[in-house]
């Protein structure tokens, strides 16, 4: 198991590029920009050539879509008929990238969290490598470690970044 | 029907009379196959996922058992193979069964004695298939999925007594990685014999010896890492700029490490085992590599 690693980085991101890149339809393009979650994919992996999800990741949304009580609008950069899963037998949970504005880190924290208990059951022994770009700070944030200390690191993420989450 | 499921409960309840009698274990696995068709045909969905949890503690004793047996007979890598077959099994069942049922039928103890088993076996790294998951469908309807286009059923929980998993389709196989991690532990890397047959070139020292001292499954074990001084003689082949045999973390040479001290300090497992001591059992053991330096 990795200890836990926090880091905060800056990043050029920008959805409109990232958007031309994917080459999604316009109907998802616009239900992107209209989100305040998105799950993206990795582009770049070992030049494969097509945007990939990790492995779990129609699971992990899927828990997310069942769960979100509180209105948040959650959506996915790809096209149905595009949608692929990279399945790396490692017993990680690699959670596909999000990007969404710093206020929704602890949710989609607690989110992950609530889906490694319901599916393994003690976070304490399921290691996950989870990362968020946060648009309003221009930051991407990084988590490697058990799950079990995922939450509290992103706190500090919040604070660090001057967010406004109140528990 | 109720008095036979609390039948099939007594019986599982008690593994030990189990152990031994596959006969048994057979017939009970019919048994609760049987009714759990009945009540999902009754569409009774908390006995029919309660049966589906009792056919997974069937199947996590009869893996158990065989783990036992194959470990005792030598069969190392088969062993291990059915350890990982009831311990895939045991979280499937411990995330369905009332947790007060889940002690009553002994699993949490079981699911401690394969832990304790697969530390013993000297595998660390594994091969880790990498594909790409084209198209998937749902186990339980049949409906292809979409990330949006979607069926009303969720991946791991149970309808009808069976488990809902997804049906990769179309797959692409992109490569193959090592990982000391896996997801599932089957794929453990051996070498090639002369002939280009498989070779198993681990040493089983260790859970060889657990083996010959464990009786049977439900013995109380357990094994404590600590460290002993060998005495510089058995290593009288390694050079002082050598690696230091006593295979620390830090990599330091021989003559920066344990030449300074009185002896080389090596790793020790000290097993105790409640029972009487195996007889012909040595009550010390060296790895098959400190062996052949003691000839």
């Amino acid at each position: 198991m990795t200890e836990p690693q926090l880091t905060i980085q800056e990043t050029t991101f920008s959805f409109d590029d990232f958007i031309d890149s994917v080459g999604v339809s316009r109907k998802v393009a616009e239900e992107v920009m209209a989100s305040d979650l998105v799950m993206i994919p990795t582009t770049d992996f070992r030049k494969f050539g097509v945007p990939l999800f990790p492995n779990l990741s129609e699971e992990v949304y899927d828990f997310i879509a069942r769960n979100n009580s509180d209105g948040t609008q959650i959506s996915v950069c790809i096209d149905d008929e595009n949608y692929q899963e990279l399945i790396l037998h490692h017993s990680v949970l690699h959670v596909a990238t999000w990007v969404g504005k710093t206020v929704l880190l602890p949710l989609l924290g607690k989110w992950v969290l609530d889906f490694v208990k319901s599916k393994w059951g003690d976070p304490a022994k399921t290691e996950v490598h989870f990362k968020m770009i946060v648009t309003d700070k221009k930051k991407e944030i990084e988590y490697k470690g058990p799950a079990s200390e995922m939450n509290g690191a992103l706190l500090e993420a919040v604070k660090t970044l001057g967010g406004s989450h109140e528990e | 029907m109720k008095s036979r499921i609390e039948g099939i409960i007594h019986d599982l309840s008690r593994p030990e009379n189990l152990y031994g009698q596959p006969k048994a274990l057979a017939k009970l696995e019919k048994t609760i196959s049987s009714l759990k068709k009945k009540y999902a045909e009754k569409q009774d969905e908390a006995n029919a996922s309660l049966m589906w949890c009792l056919e997974g503690t069937v199947v996590i004793l009869s893996k158990y058992f065989e783990a036992f047996r194959l470990i005792k007979t030598g069969n190392f890598y088969d062993g291990w193979c059915a350890l990982e077959q009831a311990e895939i099994t045991l979280i499937g069942v411990n995330r369905h069964l009332d947790p007060k049922l889940f002690d009553k039928l002994r699993l949490d103890e079981i699911s401690s004695k394969i832990e304790q088993w697969q530390t013993l076996f000297p595998y660390k790294l594994f091969f880790s298939p990498e594909l790409v998951a084209k198209e998937k469908k749902c186990s339980i309807c049949g409906k292809p999925m979409g990330i949006r286009n979607r069926c009303e059923h969720i991946v791991g929980e149970l309808y009808g007594g069976e488990v809902c998993h997804r049906i990769v389709t179309k797959v692409e196989f992109v490569g193959v990685g090592l990982v000391e991690n896996p997801v599932q532990k089957y794929s453990v890397p051996f070498l090639d014999g002369d002939g280009g047959e498989k070779r198993d070139h681990y040493d089983y020292t260790v859970v060889g010896y657990a083996a010959k001292a464990v009786a049977n499954p439900f013995i109380p074990w357990s094994v404590h890492k600590t460290k002993v001084l060998h005495p510089h003689a058995l290593y009288s082949d390694c050079l002082p700029d050598d690696p230091c045999p006593c295979e620390c973390e830090e990599k330091l040479s021989y003559k920066d490490c344990c030449l300074k001290r009185e002896g080389v300090i090596r790793p020790h497992l000290q097993f105790h085992v409640t029972g009487e001591f195996p007889k012909g059992l040595p009550p010390v053991m060296f790895s098959s590599d400190l062996r052949s330096r003691m000839r």
